[in-house]
């Protein structure tokens, strides 16, 4: 047993949420709070970055070096950090429209770069922020305030979309089940490389009254007690395919740990080293003083 | 006719490799310690499209492609009517071109007629020798002949070019080359310029974007992110190759604003951070340029400008993004804005530009262009010792006294400078954020608390208004008349008015390098007792007249230059320009 330095509470911030009571996303930060005490990761070396949205207030409830950038940017501003600061835990979070609409462009390369991130996307099928606008995972026949006669496109299936790309650990949670979630988050912070976490994350303003907490506890139904294979990336695909129309919670595919990005930098890095390091302030000399 | 300076220009089609000719030109020029730079340009073709190159040589340094050429070489004049605008030839220019008007393609251009044209059979000569291909080296011997340049060099020069293709491809072109320098020997006359020089220690040969990527990492920058986008890509690509040399990191990120959002989070972090890109480029990484100036965050982005707006002309240079340098970005994020023109300048403004980031934690831009980015210098290398000039600069962290008593990341202070604690720091965690926050770093919607934020974020840059040494001023101190110019400009420009001085005009030239914060005390010294002023640029809305228009009191008479980019000022086109508006 490792002694247990950081209870939830150092992980807890002095800001109170400005989340509307029995907003889904309140159950997510408790699990987040859970998970990294299980995980024993001194906030001091934990990023948390996030975008614009009501979930992505999430970095100031915690005591890692938090930023709440801008709309769809957690992901490159995550990065960023995973890259200059290797050793230090990167988690990433934010909405389903700051990550599969204004910041879908950087969900494929970041499962490419399998670069060790842990992204959290509360997913809760609508702009809650901006007070009830379709987004990307609105379901079909919705009726929100920019689609009063329904929605006139197809939701994004985020599971389909990280596991298209390639990514590496890939799992489903809800926070109707906290304990499965925060074990969800625990896993894909320990898992090496990208893990990717959607939460469905309830909007209790204006959300659909059967996306509710108590609805989903009666609709979700387990991977694990289904004796579900997450190494089996065929059968990862059958239950991703079933986004939106069954609730499976759990991981839904996880590979072998291979090489990470800031790894393989590390790699490629020495071997330029080996090959040829010089001081910085050589540079000019070495490379175009002719001979 | 012994000179001190010449320029040549030579036009082909891809496979002839004037671009490559161009570079052996500055390598032999460089091993006998002469100064030079060239420009190269191209058609829009991806590949195999005409391409020209200008090279300039002279004994001291040099700062502008010239005027006129000295020497065209044209191997057809259908490539040369693609560039004759760029390609103008001076009086007693010498014009070498095919002599097989099949080869040839057209005839000699009745405009050229006047000047010294001297048809060579350049493809039959290369056949004779078993040189078809190195056509390009020919003309090079030719060259190198009558302008009396060292024929050793050009031939180690030849040698490193094609080191890596072999024995008989380097034989093949020392032949093509001396081909042509013996046939430049038989026809040399007298009248025709030839560099009067003594060969000194050999100089550094560099491309205005490795120069400034090898600047990057002298001043120590730890990530670089970027995205392909021309006239920028080279600085992104030599450091690939050299960043993880010195222990850096790079990032190809999939857009424009994942690669600025990887320099905020790298600089969060705790990294010195930079970013390339071009025009539209800029745009795209708008927002977050705004919200590393909220969030504080010390970051170095290169605008290497084209022709714009939109994609305007990608492969050739301009100097119109000074609006969007300086104002771009929603809200009040001023930013420092500095603006080499030429290699060596570029590379100190690399050094400014992480000085300004790191000691006032704010995003600085340099503005660049295509003309710098894609030119070579053959110059002096930078005494990097001299700490003055090429100062390594870090942001003011906090002490562990700070840390232990309850860290204050935004801290009002009375220079505005807080300090900045770096990831994996203990007691140094904090809320970054775009949304606008007090001291802490929480989140704050009070009109008030924004004001004093958006007070401690303006008022903290303005010390960078005093640095005068970042206002250039050349000629007659107490002159009454006076030109402006910036960017790549200044080259040509100071030519030209060096030339004006010459015919006995007291002229002074003021050149801000500095341009954001405006640097109004050393501008306003620089134009005291101006009563007539000239602004150059390139760029159709005179964007740095209007800008000093908002911060400076002019003289009363000023005469806007301006015209849009695409082909640089020639020195005596400015002349002519000076004479038509502020000479009339």
């Amino acid at each position: 047993m490792t002694e247990i330095k950081f209870d939830k509470k150092a992980y807890q911030s002095e800001l109170k949420p400005i989340w509307c009571p029995g907003c889904g996303d309140f159950g997510v930060l408790n699990a987040i709070y859970q998970a990294l005490a299980a995980v024993q990761i001194p906030p001091h070396k934990l990023a948390f970055l996030s975008g614009i949205g009501c979930s992505s207030r999430i970095p100031g409830y915690t005591t890692a070096y938090g930023f709440n950038s801008v709309h769809g940017r957690s992901l490159p501003m995550a990065t960023g950090v995973k890259v200059a600061k290797p050793e230090i835990t990167v988690l990433a979070a934010g909405g389903d429209g700051d990550g599969f609409s204004i910041g879908g462009g950087h969900v494929g390369h970041v499962v490419r770069r399998n670069i060790d991130i842990t992204y959290v996307v509360m997913d809760n099928h609508i702009y809650g922020l901006t007070k009830g606008q379709a987004s990307p995972t609105t379901q079909p026949g919705t009726k929100s305030v920019t689609t009063p006669y329904g929605i006139s496109e197809r939701p994004v299936n985020p599971l389909l979309h990280v596991l298209a790309f390639g990514a590496g650990f890939v799992a489903m949670g809800g926070t109707h089940d906290l304990k499965q979630l925060a074990s969800l988050i625990e896993a894909g912070i320990r898992h090496k490389g990208f893990a990717f976490i959607d939460v469905f994350s309830p909007c209790v303003t204006y959300g659909r009254e059967e996306d509710m907490a108590k609805e989903l506890r009666s609709r979700a139904r387990s991977l694990d007690e289904a004796g579900h294979d997450r190494h089996n990336k065929l059968e990862a695909y059958r239950i991703a395919e079933l986004y939106g129309k069954e609730f499976w919670t759990g991981i839904v595919y996880e590979e072998e740990p291979r090489e990470t990005q800031t790894e393989l930098l590390e790699r490629l890095s020495k071997t330029a080293q080996a090959a040829g390091a010089y001081p910085r302030d050589e540079v000019f000399k070495r490379n175009f003083l002719v001979a | 006719m012994k000179v001190k300076t010449l320029t040549v220009g030579m036009v082909g089609s891809g496979g002839d490799g004037v671009v490559a000719s161009g570079d052996m030109v500055l390598g032999a020029v460089a091993q006998e310690g002469l100064y030079a730079l060239s420009l190269k340009s191209f058609g829009p073709q991806i590949r195999g499209g005409e391409s020209s190159v200008r090279v300039r040589i002279a004994t001291t340094p040099v700062e502008n492609t010239g005027s006129g050429l000295d020497y065209l070489i044209v191997l057809n004049w259908r490539d040369y009517h693609r560039f004759k605008g760029e390609l103008n030839v001076a009086p007693g220019g010498v014009i070498i071109c095919e002599a097989d008007p099949k080869v040839a393609i057209e005839p000699v251009p009745d405009k050229l007629r006047a000047g010294a044209v001297v048809p060579i059979e350049i493809q039959k000569l290369a056949e004779q020798v078993g040189a078809k291909r190195a056509k390009n080296v020919l003309t090079l011997g030719i060259f190198s002949g009558l302008a009396k340049l060292s024929k050793e060099r050009f031939l180690k020069s030849i040698a490193k070019r094609f080191a890596k293709k072999g024995e008989e491809i380097i034989e093949m072109n020392r032949k093509a080359f001396l081909a042509g320098y013996e046939t430049a020997e038989s026809i040399r006359k007298a009248e025709w310029p030839e560099l009067d020089y003594t060969p000194t220690t050999p100089k550094m040969l560099v491309d205005g974007n490795y120069a400034m990527a090898a600047a990057a990492i002298a001043a120590g920058v730890d990530v670089f992110a970027g995205y392909p986008i021309t006239p920028s890509t080279e600085v992104m690509q030599w450091l690939t190759e050299h960043l993880p040399k010195v222990g850096g990191r790079v990032i190809q990120a999939e857009d424009e604003i994942a690669a600025m959002g990887v320099v905020c989070g790298a600089s969060f972090a705790g990294a010195k951070a930079m970013t390339t890109t071009s025009g539209p480029g800029l745009s795209l990484k708008t927002e977050l340029i705004g919200m590393a100036s909220i969030a504080e965050l010390p970051c170095v982005i290169i605008d290497v400008q084209r022709g714009g707006p939109s994609t305007g002309i990608p492969t050739k240079g301009e100097q119109s993004d000074l609006n969007a340098a300086i104002y771009s970005a929603h809200g009040d994020a001023p930013r420092p804005v500095i603006s080499p023109y030429n290699v060596t300048s570029a590379i100190e403004s690399v050094f400014t530009a992480f000085e300004l980031a790191e000691t006032y934690q704010t995003p600085v831009i340099i503005l660049s262009d295509g003309f710098i980015g894609q030119g070579k210098q053959v110059c002096d290398l930078p005494d990097l010792s001299d700490k003055k000039r090429y100062p390594i600069s870090y942001r003011r962290v906090p002490t562990d006294e700070e840390l232990k008593q309850g860290y204050v990341r935004f801290k009002l202070t009375e220079s505005g400078i807080s300090p900045m604690s770096t990831v994996g720091m203990e007691g140094g965690n904090y809320l970054a954020s775009g949304i606008t926050h007090d001291e802490v770093g929480k989140p704050n919607s009070d009109a008030g608390v924004h004001h004093v934020m958006n007070r401690k974020r303006i008022e903290k840059l303005q010390p960078i208004r005093k640095r005068s040494d970042l206002v250039l001023t050349f000629g007659d101190a107490d002159a009454k008349e006076a030109v402006l110019t910036w960017g790549y400009s200044t080259g040509a420009v100071r030519e030209a008015v060096d030339k004006l001085r010459g015919e006995g005009k007291k002229l002074k030239l003021i050149v801000p390098i500095l341009l954001a914060p405006m640097p109004t005390e050393a501008l306003a010294k620089a134009l005291a007792g101006v009563e007539r002023l000239a602004v150059v640029e390139l760029n159709y809305q005179g964007q740095m007249h209007r800008y000093l228009r908002t911060e400076l009191d002019l003289p009363k008479k000023v005469f806007p230059i301006n015209r849009s980019g695409g082909a640089v000022w020639q020195p005596d086109e400015v002349v002519v320009r000076l004479k038509e508006t502020m000479y009339a």
